[in-house]
This record gives C-alpha cells, sequence and structure tokens, in this order.
C-alpha cells in the first residue's frame, strides 16, 4: 500500500466537500475488507480508527460503499471492515454463481435450495442460541457432521409427522419441484464411495464441505481441523455479517409469509455439556 | 348424477391407501428383476447363466445380517460372502469373474450411477379429486453411510428389508410382533420347516427395529440439539425398553420350547431343523441385548446432559434464533422457491481496487 498522508480530522465548514486525502482513504478502506485483521496490519488499525472518530470520514466511506452497491456492517478493530451487498448489488453474491456445474431445469431449483439450506444450517450450527449470536465474545463451532446429522434429524421429524398425518406427500410425477426440501435432503446419500476416494459433490456432505471452504476463503470462518468431515470456528466477521444482514432480512421475509414459529427467548436448539466460559462448544 | 360426478364419486370410492402401498411394495423389487433384464448387456462377461435377482436377494440378505445398532456390512466383505452363492450358480467360471459379478450387483443395488442412489417408480392413485393423479415413489435399497471413523458401511433400508421379508411396508413393531406370534404357533405345532422362514422374518424385523431407533437416536449424540427432539427422547427411549423386554421375554418362550424339540427329534432332518432355529431365535435375543444396552446407555447420557444444560445466560440484545426462525421454515417449502435470501449468507464479493476507482463519487 503507498504511503498516505495524514487526513484532515476536523470536520469542514461544508460536510459534502471532502478532501481529496479524505477519498483516498475511504477507498482504501473499502478495499480492505478482504485484508489480514487490523491488529496485523498498522495501517488498517489506523484507517479503523479514524473511521471511529471522525463522523464526516465515517460518512463518507458510507456513501462510497452505497454507490458501489454495499452496506458497511462493521469497522472495528475485532471484526475488520465487514461489507454487505445490498439487493441487486454486483457485489451480491448469487446462488447461480455459486454452484455452477450444477444442471437446468427443474433439478436447478433443488440443488440451490439444498446449497441455500447447507449455508443456513451453517450460520445455525456456528450459533445455535439467540444469545451466541447477540454475544460478541462467543466463539461458535461447526462440524461437517454434525450439520449434517441435525439436519437430516429435523428433516426426519417433519417426514416422521407427515407419516403420523398419513399423507401422501409423495410429489406428483408432472409437478417434481413442490417437493419438500426436507424430502430431497433425505433422499440425498450423505456420502459416498469414489474411485479416487472423494466425497462426492453432490453428497449432503458434499454440500456442507463446499459451504464451509467458501465461507472460510470469504474469511468468515477458520478451519480447526479435519475432524468430523472438517471443524471450523467462526470470525467476529461472520458473526457480524450472519447478524446484521441475513437474520434480519430473512427473518423479515419470513414474518411476511407467516411462517416463523414462535419461539421463547432461548431459542430452539440447546447446548449440553458446555461451560459458557470455554466460549465455543465441542462438536 | 352427470358422468363427471359419477366419474368423481367412483373415484373417491376407489382410493385405496392399501393399493398405493402394494404398488410401492411391487415398485421395490423392480430394480432386483431389472438386474435379470440387463445382464445380457454385460460386455465383460457372458451373464445370461446367472440368476442375478437371486444373487440380489443374497446380498441385502447379507447386508442386513450384518447391521446392528452401531455398525453395518463392510463392502468387501459383503461380496466375500456372496461368493459362494455366485460359484453355485456357474462353477466352471474363474474367480475374478465372480467377484465382479458379486460387485456389480452391489453396485447396482446401491445405484451408484444415480447422483442420489436410489431409485424412482411411478405408481398411481386416485387424488381427493377422484381424478387418477400418478405420484413418484422414490427409495433406496442398499445405502452407504460413514463410521465416525471415516470408514464407509453399507445399510439395508426398510424397503429392502420387506423385499427380503416378501410383506408390504407396515408399523415395524407390529410386523415383529407378529412375526413371532407366528413362529410361536408354528413351533408349537411342531411346524418346522414352515417356521424357519418365518424364524428368518422375526430376525429381519428385529433389524429393522433396531435401525429405527438408530436413526431416531442418532442425533442425540451431537451436543446441539433441537428442543422438540429433546422432548421426545425420553419417552422413546422408554417404550423402546418397554417392547425389547417384551420381545425378549417371548424370544425365550420360544426358544425353550425349540430346544425341547431339537431333543426330543429322532429325526434327522427334524433336529437339524430345529438347531437352524435354535440359532436364529438366539440371535434376535442377542440383538435384542445389544439394543437394550445401548438405548440405556443413550438414556443415561442423554439426561446426564441434560442436568448440565447451558443456557447462555441473559439476553444480551433481540435478536435471531437462527434454526427456529430459518432454518427450520425452509425445510417445508418447495423446491422450486428461492432460498430465501439465503445468498445473503454467503456473502458478497470482494471489492478490490477497480471496482472503488469506477464507483461513482457522491457530491
Amino acid at each position: 500500500m503507498d504511503e498516505l498522508a495524514e487526513p484532515d480530522l476536523v470536520p469542514a465548514a461544508d460536510p459534502d466537500v471532502f478532501s481529496e486525502e479524505q477519498w483516498t482513504w475511504s477507498d482504501s478502506l473499502l478495499q480492505l475488507d478482504d485484508m489480514p485483521l487490523p491488529a496485523r496490519d498498522l495501517i488498517y488499525a489506523d484507517l479503523v480508527r479514524r473511521h471511529a472518530e471522525a463522523d464526516s470520514f465515517r460518512d463518507l466511506v458510507e456513501s462510497v460503499a452505497e454507490g458501489l452497491g454495499l452496506t458497511v456492517l462493521a469497522v472495528s478493530a475485532r471484526t475488520g471492515v465487514v461489507l454487505g451487498a445490498t439487493d441487486q448489488s454486483v457485489f451480491e453474491y448469487k446462488f447461480d454463481d455459486y454452484s455452477r456445474r450444477v444442471s437446468l431445469g427443474e433439478r436447478r431449483g433443488l440443488e440451490k435450495a439444498l446449497h441455500g439450506l447447507a449455508h443456513m444450517a451453517v450460520a445455525a450450527m456456528a450459533f445455535p442460541r439467540p444469545d451466541d449470536l447477540a454475544d460478541d465474545t462467543y466463539v461458535g463451532r461447526v462440524s461437517v457432521e454434525q450439520a449434517d446429522s441435525v439436519v437430516r434429524e429435523a428433516c426426519r421429524t417433519l417426514e416422521e409427522r407427515s407419516a403420523a398425518a398419513e399423507e401422501s406427500d409423495d410429489p406428483l410425477e408432472d409437478a417434481p419441484q413442490l417437493e419438500r426440501v426436507w424430502r430431497a435432503y433425505l433422499r440425498r446419500p450423505e456420502t459416498t464411495r469414489t474411485k479416487d476416494g472423494r466425497l462426492a459433490p453432490s453428497t449432503t456432505r458434499g454440500i456442507l464441505t463446499k459451504a464451509l471452504r467458501f465461507l472460510a476463503d470469504q474469511g468468515f470462518l477458520v478451519k480447526v481441523n479435519d475432524e468430523y468431515g472438517g471443524i471450523y470456528r467462526t470470525t467476529p466477521r461472520y458473526q457480524v455479517h450472519v447478524r446484521e444482514l441475513a437474520a434480519e432480512r430473512a427473518f423479515r421475509e419470513f414474518l411476511e409469509l407467516g411462517v416463523v414459529r414462535v419461539t421463547d427467548w432461548s431459542g430452539s436448539l440447546r447446548v449440553a455439556g458446555v461451560s459458557q466460559a470455554e466460549g465455543a462448544p465441542d462438536v | 348424477m352427470t358422468p363427471d360426478e359419477g366419474v368423481g364419486w367412483q373415484g373417491k370410492a376407489l382410493r385405496d391407501e392399501g393399493l398405493a402401498r402394494r404398488l410401492k411394495a411391487l415398485a421395490c423389487t423392480a430394480p432386483l428383476h431389472d438386474l435379470d433384464t440387463r445382464k445380457v448387456r454385460l460386455d465383460w462377461c457372458e451373464a445370461s447363466v446367472y440368476q442375478m435377482a437371486e444373487i440380489a436377494l443374497q446380498v441385502i440378505d447379507q447386508v442386513t445380517i450384518a447391521m446392528d445398532f452401531d455398525r453395518g456390512a463392510d463392502h468387501d466383505d459383503v461380496v466375500k460372502r456372496v461368493l459362494p452363492f455366485i460359484v453355485a450358480q456357474a462353477p466352471d467360471r474363474d474367480n475374478d469373474e465372480y467377484a465382479k459379478v458379486a460387485q456389480w450387483v452391489l453396485d447396482n443395488l446401491i445405484n451408484v450411477g444415480n447422483a442420489e442412489r436410489g431409485f424412482r417408480s411411478v405408481y398411481g392413485t386416485f387424488g381427493e379429486s377422484g381424478a387418477y393423479e400418478r405420484q413418484i415413489f422414490d427409495f433406496k435399497l442398499i445405502v452407504e453411510r460413514v463410521s465416525p471413523e471415516g470408514e464407509l458401511y453399507l445399510r439395508a433400508s426398510d424397503e429392502a428389508i420387506n423385499v427380503l421379508v416378501g410383506a408390504l411396508d407396515t408399523d415395524v413393531e407390529s410386523a415383529q410382533i407378529a412375526a413371532e406370534v407366528k413362529l410361536a404357533n408354528l413351533v408349537k405345532r411342531g411346524r418346522l420347516s414352515d417356521a424357519q422362514l418365518t424364524a428368518q422374518q422375526a430376525r429381519y424385523r428385529t433389524v429393522q427395529y433396531a435401525e429405527t431407533l438408530r436413526r431416531k437416536l442418532d442425533a442425540t449424540k451431537w451436543d446441539v440439539r433441537s428442543v422438540d427432539r429433546e422432548r421426545e427422547v425420553p419417552d422413546l427411549i422408554d417404550e423402546a425398553l418397554t417392547h425389547i423386554e417384551e420381545r425378549y421375554r417371548y424370544e425365550n418362550a420360544i426358544l425353550v420350547n425349540i430346544t425341547q424339540a431339537r431333543e426330543d427329534a429322532t429325526d434327522p432332518v427334524h433336529k437339524l431343523r430345529a438347531a437352524e432355529l435354535v440359532q436364529i431365535v438366539t440371535e434376535c435375543m442377542r440383538r435384542h441385548t445389544q439394543l437394550q444396552a445401548r438405548l440405556q446407555e443413550a438414556g443415561t447420557t442423554f439426561r446426564a446432559e441434560q442436568d448440565r444444560q447451558q443456557f447462555s445466560g441473559q439476553v444480551r440484545r433481540a435478536t435471531v434464533d437462527l434454526f427456529g426462525h430459518l432454518l427450520a421454515p425452509a425445510l417445508p417449502a418447495g423446491c422450486r422457491c428461492d432460498p430465501p435470501r439465503a445468498c445473503l449468507l454467503l456473502g458478497g464479493r470482494r471489492v478490490g481496487r477497480a471496482a472503488v476507482a469506477s464507483a461513482v463519487k457522491p457530491g
């Protein structure tokens, strides 16, 4: 990075006029969303500090971000810069791009649904209780096997209820896309034996492994080891991201659809045998 | 009544859940028969001499017997155990060919060529309106699973066991009871050759029952679990333990009778039959004992963990229950629906210099 001059910290007389340095600083800050954490980079740390100290600089950063189609979710020493894409922004990552190798037609919807489910499962396993998401000190852990197991369990519960209700839930031959996601997930093998010993990408563990690796590339998770198909821990970036963006929007969508189950403050999941002081559940 | 109304009325009267079940039972045997249709196209051997459906039945049998609460069958083991049966069908071929045939049959029962490793068939029923509707029935026969140590093993599905038993899809618990009542009756009447099939059925049903329990308890090994499941598990374990105790007592009574029959038999064939029955019933009892031990263990662990339940303390700020509000509602949705904004969880693309440089600056 080039040496940058000290920006002008005194608010300008006209708040809409920004100095050349401030423009440069703002650009630099936004580009840093995928750089190492501030603690390791003094310049980064400096930018973050300035963002905290000067309203004018903060406003500038946010409006530049907005122009790009981004939202500034957080800027802090702990999280670094966390940016989210706004709706329809070019920076928005879509499942179409995420799972390119998928077939077209009616299977497309099914594949996207499964990949989407995998990401929701990772987020839910990373922060199983509502307060885990709210607690800045919480470090979540998620493994491929655990995520797969818990999702299958939820799907099986639905299957049992469906059988008990004696519904015939088999999809119609001419409308397979109406099949429910839980049935599709249960049908997928969890793992298979390939000739070269690798995990087939269409298996549920393959889908989850892809999700976890992707999130690690994004700087949201860090791989801990290879047990249970791969254990990852969360970063504060991921927590901010999930908390501020995904949860709110998706939650609002579901509220609109009227399909939200009412749960109490303790949530729908229980974590057994873990001391909060240790910070992370064993998987 | 107009012609349409007439059809509708007839349609409603004809709606028959039993019919749907029979059609499904039929569909489950199709992949086995299919093997005999396709064998002529194999280019690596002259396969018409082999009875592939019979070999398939043997394969499913081997997998089922090898299944217990913790494990399943090892792939190579199954191939090995089925070999003698294949050899008997065509004694003049070479060992490589026998192994390949076994592997081919097994791979096809798993259905490795299909991404979902399952089979799909269509069956017709009469819908609510009375009109004839075709529905999709998906099922699996042999399933690959992975052990905690990362090794692959095989299990037989409910549908596969139903093929073995030669019966319809029924409630497993009552099917198990029925098989054992029948067995007791046949033994008492000295009908030992008839009893053999029934004893095997009872064994298969025992395996199937253990499998359904194992599935239900699978997720309890993780320390994160849903509240619903937490409430259900203790009852599930208690019910299962009661059922198992009853089965064990019943089997014990049958065993006493068969052992007596074996002692009293003078005819060697009769004696042999009785000995086989003793073996099968003893195995059922062994499985039940194992199941009981596992359940008691699971129950104890579960209760201990409930006591150590960790709540995260004060709610710091209002936030979302990701499992209950995000994941759970997505499951019953149709596959056509876009995962509701789940793409947000992917994060954004990297911003990078070029993007920033090209941004339109405000002001």
